[in-house]
């Protein structure tokens, strides 16, 4: 009974921690991969990883450990996707027929911006809409630097670890994404308070 | 071996393939031989199809000759419609690219590697899911 | 106004938004996260409950995955069963056939790799294993 009752206490607690992250996280996801399907496996999946690992850690470690799988798992996607497309190609040329292949990379799709809070003024969908566009415009790296150091509140030497790239590199996509990202704006007029 | 798919300047197609292995003459007796026992037994257009082959065997290279000896005898047992299908197949992979042919290449020795319980469990289930049903219980894969 | 000297601070405000945009995210996502957190919390419970011989949760992450693969298996599909052949001409076949024939005895790679039902059945399962790569 009393080891039920610890399962339950950790249950709540996961639950509790996985629903403060979860929308944020789907959101991350989507902006690596463009499609709202794959954001959810993505999110998922990480959720899953994270519910295995779980037993182990310290509640502190949770929001970095579930970053770092959310990463990995993004990064899972991307060498998928391109598995997916080398086995399309082989086996369609192994086929003892000539018709082309189903294409199944699916190419990422044109708008990210999610559907207006109702409770926003049209001017803040307009500003929503406006940064996640110029954010989808950055290069992958810097967007994932900036998103991981300023919006996962990451600091740098973890979001280094997050990235698999040095400290170093993480400062200069982090700069160069909030350069674009302030020029961009400027352009369109936009001011930030 | 570079597949050549342009016109032969000459063709030995005219000609009447010999019916008994004993009237061929002794150069492609030497070369054919893995078919002795079968020549008999193959359609002409398939007995000329041979000569055709014998006729160029001397342009391959050594390892590809012994090649040809080891699978010609295994080859020429088939159904017509696994050589059908086996050419179709090559074909196919001959127009892919080059990265696609060593993968083929490379995935075909690990599959060797596999235990033959496993290689038959596998046969079994293409013949299963094969729609139609595949002819050929693809024992030929045993051919080196 | 300069951004340059405050880089941190324009990235604050820059997440406000972005938080603002999570917080009104739609509510069909947001019930499909929910589901997603359901289910990690349900295998956690399942495990942490198990004995120590625990049992894997089971292949709950690939169910997901194979949405995408209806493409290859089409591909498949015609590997295994039509060999849908045309009708040849005989001169021109045997022409053809001859040189097929031989490049294909006589290839690196054993005519084994087209017969073998097995190894069609074999790559058929590797494809839908994402996680094999194809050799470089």
């Amino acid at each position: 009974m009393i080891q039920k009752d610890f399962a339950l206490a950790s249950a709540s607690e996961l639950a509790d921690f996985l629903a403060s992250v979860e929308r944020k996280a789907f959101k991350q996801a989507l902006f690596a991969v463009r499609n709202e399907d794959d954001a959810l496996d993505i999110v998922q999946d990480a959720m899953f990883k994270l519910s295995d690992k779980y037993r182990a850690k310290p509640v502190t470690e949770l929001p970095l450990l579930f970053q770092r799988i959310l990463q990995n798992t993004i990064r899972d996607h991307y060498r998928r996707q391109k598995v997916r497309s080398a086995w399309t190609t082989l086996l369609s040329a192994f086929s003892s027929d000539d018709e082309d292949a189903d294409p199944l990379e699916s190419l990422p799709t044109a708008s990210v911006s999610g559907l207006g809070n109702p409770q926003a003024s049209l001017e803040q969908d307009q500003l929503i809409a406006i940064i996640e566009r110029e954010l989808n415009r950055l290069p992958p790296r810097q967007r994932e630097a900036f998103l991981l150091r300023y919006w996962q509140d990451m600091d740098i030497a973890e979001t280094a670890a997050a990235m698999g790239c040095s400290e170093g590199s993480v400062k200069t996509h982090c700069s160069r994404a909030t350069h674009t990202l302030a020029a961009a704006l400027k352009a369109r007029g936009v001011e930030l308070s | 071996m570079l597949l050549a798919l342009a016109p032969a300047a000459v063709t030995a197609t005219s000609f009447i393939a010999p019916a008994k292995w004993a009237d061929l003459p002794a150069d492609k007796q030497k070369i054919l031989a893995p078919l002795s026992s079968e020549w008999a037994n193959l359609e002409s257009w398939r007995k000329k199809k041979w000569l055709e082959i014998a006729d160029r065997y001397p342009k391959m290279t050594r390892q590809e000759q012994e090649r040809f000896q080891q699978r010609m005898r295994t080859w020429v047992r088939l159904t017509p419609e696994e050589r059908k299908a086996a050419r179709e197949k090559y074909r196919n992979i001959q127009k892919a690219s080059s990265e696609q042919r060593e993968a083929v290449k490379q995935l075909w020795s690990e599959y060797e590697t596999l235990p033959d319980d496993e290689k038959q469990r596998l046969r079994e289930a293409a013949a299963k899911s094969a729609p139609g049903g595949a002819s050929g219980t693809g024992k030929a894969g045993q051919n080196r | 106004m300069k951004y340059e000297n405050n880089e941190a601070e324009f990235a604050a405000r820059v997440c406000r938004i972005l938080d603002q945009d999570v917080a009104g995210i739609d509510a069909r996502v947001a019930e499909k996260l929910r589901h997603a957190r359901q289910r990690a919390v349900a295998r956690q419970a399942e495990l942490s409950l198990a004995t120590a011989s625990a049992t894997g949760g089971g292949h709950g992450i690939f169910q997901s995955l194979h949405r995408h693969h209806r493409g290859v298996l089409a591909t498949l599909a015609l590997l295994m069963g039509a060999f849908g052949m045309h009708v040849w001409q005989e001169h021109r076949e045997l022409e053809t056939m001859a040189e097929i024939d031989m490049a294909l005895l006589s290839d690196e790679v054993s005519p084994g790799a087209y017969l073998d039902q097995g190894f069609m059945a074999w790559l058929d399962r590797l494809s839908q294993h994402e996680e094999y790569l194809l050799p470089e």
